[in-house]
């Protein structure tokens, strides 16, 4: 019985999102040697998030991206597929939050601090200038969220079905027009 | 089917909660499936929980129409589960109790607080080394109060003398104006980001502890060096000091631990909800695969006894089919295979039994039937003398349908009086089998001869009398016939004989002695002579009478019309006294006789009706002729005086004549002819007054035609 009311739980949660996440503004533009991505996103954590921070749980965070090629006859063609991966961890013998990306990491004195540099995307390259084809519209979708897979193992247990542990936007979408900026 | 169902889901439920129980032990492997495994457990249970509830259905719906064994297997079901459920459900309270219990168990306070007092040591001890690094900054900035340019051998002085890792000075912006290191640093010195640099001109302190991407940490101060002069920015100085190595590993040692310690109790609860769906999902697989099992078990364990109490209710009913024996493998089997043998035999058995008394009662029903078309009567008497059993020919003869005399005993018998007292003389004065010839008084009618045979039956088989009788009557008028015929014949050739020397002898005398006589001699000589002449004619005539009687000649069969002759007769009593009436059928179907003969019996019984009536005031003769079934019938009915008693038993004998004159031989002939024209004659006395002849006749062979 009990199992039943998870699954159900399981599936009414899928498409429920949290509502303190909210991408503000995303925009994928020409860099240097490339197409890089920029982009506001708005996230809190709620207390329980917080405390298991201060607590020594790793947080993982993903911002992932998506571009395709509409095809008339199929599927879209995937153009660019990436992801950035953040991870938020507190060490407590020197207070300090910190924030890693691969083996770079960076500390803070605040949690406030290391959320607030995840909110800020700048110049991410995201695509080679081969892999986006001029002149043809793309759609690119864009969301930011709280990776409970990386959870240990009992906090995804606790995770599943639970409002605390959704943290994430959903997928924004727009249609990018290489050679102008696809601006939102 | 059922079986297979539950077989399968039995096998999946196992498969499937031993991976929950191993994901549920700390594997990564399983981790990201443990969601799924829960959910395709939970499915099971929701598949196990129908399976049982269709069963449980089924049984109720069995169990409320009362359908025959139904009983038996509520109570082997509710058996089989109470066993497994019971103590399934002793085992899961014990264990969640254990479970929550010892998960409790590890979260001590003093466990935490020893770890957070860890931390609290490394974060003072910490402390305590930057407020040192920072006084060795402090004292070292007064050392270089005043110089305007610091050299290089003078800071590594300095740095040797405050014993720290590097020194570095640095304008406000961040240029490097010196530096020294000890030997551990390379030649490039350790600069501070710019968000610490801006935060360092704006404190009078900075300090800060860094850990770098090998896990080493760093100490890092930043105090402004003072100017003299009020213009322009200070520089500043830097000591950066590395945390020494062990304290940084132990210092994470305690950090790691009581980060551990801490994820523990956050997710205390997610073990929690961990071990108990485990355990529930464990016990409701169980429970529900027991349940289930019970079904099929209580239907295994049903069947043969099921089996059993159905033969023994069809064999109540009459039903000796075999029912389905079970393979011998146990003592049910044995059963009920017991059971097929001994409905077998039973069966033999009745079949034997129905064989012999369809046997008996053919035989009986052909005796029955023997004795039912036997003209011969036959009467069967219980000890008791009541009835038991009469045949249709002892109905027929005594003319009753003996209905009710069952119920009583002969000696009460209300009608049959004369028979009754012949059979109870007959059973009184004789000890074994007796037979006697009785005659039968019928009102208006002929007596009937009954030839009565009465026997005892075997004191072994229950006693009872029988009698069997026989109407004799024709027999006894065929021999009377018989028996006149002979007389007639052998008187009318010894009287005849003589007759003619007689009659001759009297003309001679006659003739002879006419002449010797005198007139008065010869008157009484002639009237003697003619007398004797006269009376041995009369006595010719009914000599000759008497032969034609005796040699009636066999009769000439034509279809003759009945009415036609009748008719025809009458022409000769047109002259008679009485009245005579005809009602004659108009469509008279012709019937079989000889047309001479048939005259003959209408001119005797017209003649006879005509000797009856004579005296009789305003006599009238009814002549009726009618059609009755397969019979045509001839009525005389007169008003005369009727037939005296005496005369209806012996009417038809010869020379049984009640009249003056007349041979006697009217009726006897009249019987006689109809009797050899296979009809019958009736004589009766009617109500009113007057005699009634009653003459049936065949119908012609042309049935239906004219």
């Amino acid at each position: 019985m009990r199992a039943c009311a998870l699954m159900l739980m399981l599936a009414l949660t899928q498409g429920v999102r949290a509502d303190d996440a909210r991408i503000l503004s995303a925009e994928v533009v020409r860099g240097d040697g490339g197409y890089v991505l920029n982009a506001d996103i708005d996230i809190e954590l709620n207390s329980r998030l917080a405390d298991a921070v201060m607590r020594g749980v790793s947080l993982y965070f993903t911002t992932e991206l998506r571009i395709e090629r509409p095809r008339w006859y199929w599927l879209n063609e995937v153009a660019v597929d990436r992801s950035l991966e953040y991870r938020l961890s507190y060490h407590a013998i020197t207070r300090s939050y910190r924030l890693s990306i691969g083996t770079i990491h960076q500390s803070f004195d605040t949690l406030e601090a290391a959320v607030r540099t995840m909110q800020r995307v700048r110049n991410w390259q995201v695509a080679e200038l081969d892999q986006i084809v001029a002149g043809v519209s793309h759609e690119v979708a864009l969301r930011f969220q709280l990776d409970t897979s990386q959870l240990p193992k009992l906090f995804q247990v606790t995770a599943v079905g639970s409002r605390d542990w959704k943290l994430g936007t959903d997928w924004m979408t727009w249609t990018f027009l290489p050679g102008a900026a696809g601006l939102r | 089917m059922k079986r297979i169902l539950l077989a399968v889901a039995a096998a999946l439920a196992a498969i499937s909660l031993f991976l929950l129980t191993s994901a549920s032990s700390n594997t990564d492997l399983f981790v990201g499936s443990y969601p799924y495994l829960l959910a395709l457990n939970g499915v099971l249970v929701v598949a196990l929980a129908g399976l049982v509830g269709v069963q449980l259905r089924q049984l109720w719906r069995e169990y409320r129409g009362r359908e025959f064994g139904s009983r038996l297997k509520y109570r082997l079901v509710l058996m089989f589960a109470l066993m497994g459920v019971v103590p399934g459900l002793v085992v899961y309270a014990v264990s969640l109790q254990f479970l929550v219990r010892s998960i409790q168990s590890w979260f001590d306070v003093r466990v935490e607080s020893a770890l957070e007092g860890g931390i609290a040591l490394g974060q003072n001890a910490l402390d305590y080394l930057v407020s040192q690094i920072s006084d060795k900054a402090d004292d070292m900035v007064l050392e270089l109060d005043g110089t305007g340019q610091v050299s290089p051998v003078l800071l590594n002085r300095l740095r040797e003398q405050a014993t720290v890792g590097g020194v570095t000075v640095m304008a406000a912006n961040g240029q490097v104006l010196a530096t020294a290191a000890d030997a551990t640093a390379g030649l490039i010195p350790d600069l501070p980001s710019p968000n610490q640099l801006r935060q360092a001109r704006q404190s009078r302190h900075f300090h800060a502890v860094e850990s770098q991407s090998d896990g080493r940490l760093v100490i890092r101060v930043i105090v402004p060096i003072p100017l003299r002069t009020l213009a322009g920015e200070p520089n500043l100085l830097q000591l950066t000091q590395a945390v020494p190595e062990t304290f940084g590993r132990h210092a994470e040692a305690v950090q790691e631990a009581y980060r551990e310690y801490q994820q523990l109790t956050l997710g205390r609860e997610g073990l929690n909800r961990i071990y108990t769906l485990t355990l529930t999902l464990t016990l409701l697989l169980a429970l529900l695969t027991a349940v289930a099992a019970a079904f099929i078990i209580a239907r295994r364990l049903a069947a043969p006894l099921l089996i059993l109490a159905e033969g023994t209710q069809a064999v109540a009913q009459g039903d000796f089919s075999q029912r389905q024996a079970l393979p011998a493998r146990d003592e049910l089997g044995v059963l009920t295979q017991s059971f097929n043998r001994m409905t077998r035999q039973l069966e033999e058995a009745r079949a034997a039994a129905q064989r012999s008394g369809a046997a008996v009662e053919s035989a009986r029903a052909y005796l029955e039937s023997v004795l039912a078309n036997l003209s011969t009567g036959v009467l069967a008497f219980s000890a008791e003398g009541k009835l038991r059993a009469a045949n249709h020919g002892a109905m027929q003869v005594l003319g009753d349908e003996l209905a009710g005399f069952e119920d009583i005993a002969l000696a009460e018998w209300p009608r049959l009086t004369h028979f009754r007292n012949a059979l109870l003389d007959g059973f009184d004065a004789n000890e074994g089998d007796w037979q006697a010839q009785i005659e039968l008084p019928v009102k208006d009618s002929t007596p009937l001869a009954l030839l009565i045979h009465g026997s005892r039956l075997p004191a072994g088989s229950g006693g009872g009398l029988v009698v069997v009788f026989d109407d004799i009557s024709h027999l006894v008028a065929a021999q009377r016939t018989a028996a006149w015929g002979e007389v007639a014949q052998r008187l009318a050739h010894e009287i005849k004989n003589p007759l003619t020397p007689i009659q001759l002898s009297a003309e001679r005398l006659a003739f002879k002695l006419a002449d010797k006589l005198d007139d008065r001699g010869r008157e009484m000589l002639e009237r003697g002579t003619t007398t004797i002449v006269n009376q041995v004619e009369a006595m010719k005539n009914l000599v000759n009478a008497f032969r034609e009687y005796a040699r009636l000649p066999a009769p000439q069969f034509a279809a003759i019309d009945l009415n036609a002759l009748i008719r025809e007769v009458l022409d000769l009593y047109e002259s008679a006294a009485a009245l005579i009436r005809l009602e004659l059928a108009p469509e008279l179907p012709r019937v079989q006789g000889d047309a001479s003969q048939i005259r003959q019996v209408i001119h005797n019984m017209l003649q006879n009706a005509q000797d009856a009536l004579a005296g009789v005031a305003q006599a009238e003769l009814r002549v009726i002729t009618r059609r009755e079934g397969e019979r045509v019938v001839l009525l005389f009915r007169d008003n005369g005086p009727g037939f005296p008693v005496e005369v209806l038993a012996h009417a038809f004998e010869p020379y049984f004549t009640t009249k003056s004159r007349g041979t006697g031989l009217g009726l006897a002939m009249v019987k006689k002819i109809v009797d050899e024209h296979g009809g019958d004659v009736r004589l009766a006395n009617r109500d009113g007054s007057g005699a009634e002849v009653r003459i049936r006749l065949r119908l012609a062979e042309t049935n239906g035609e004219y």
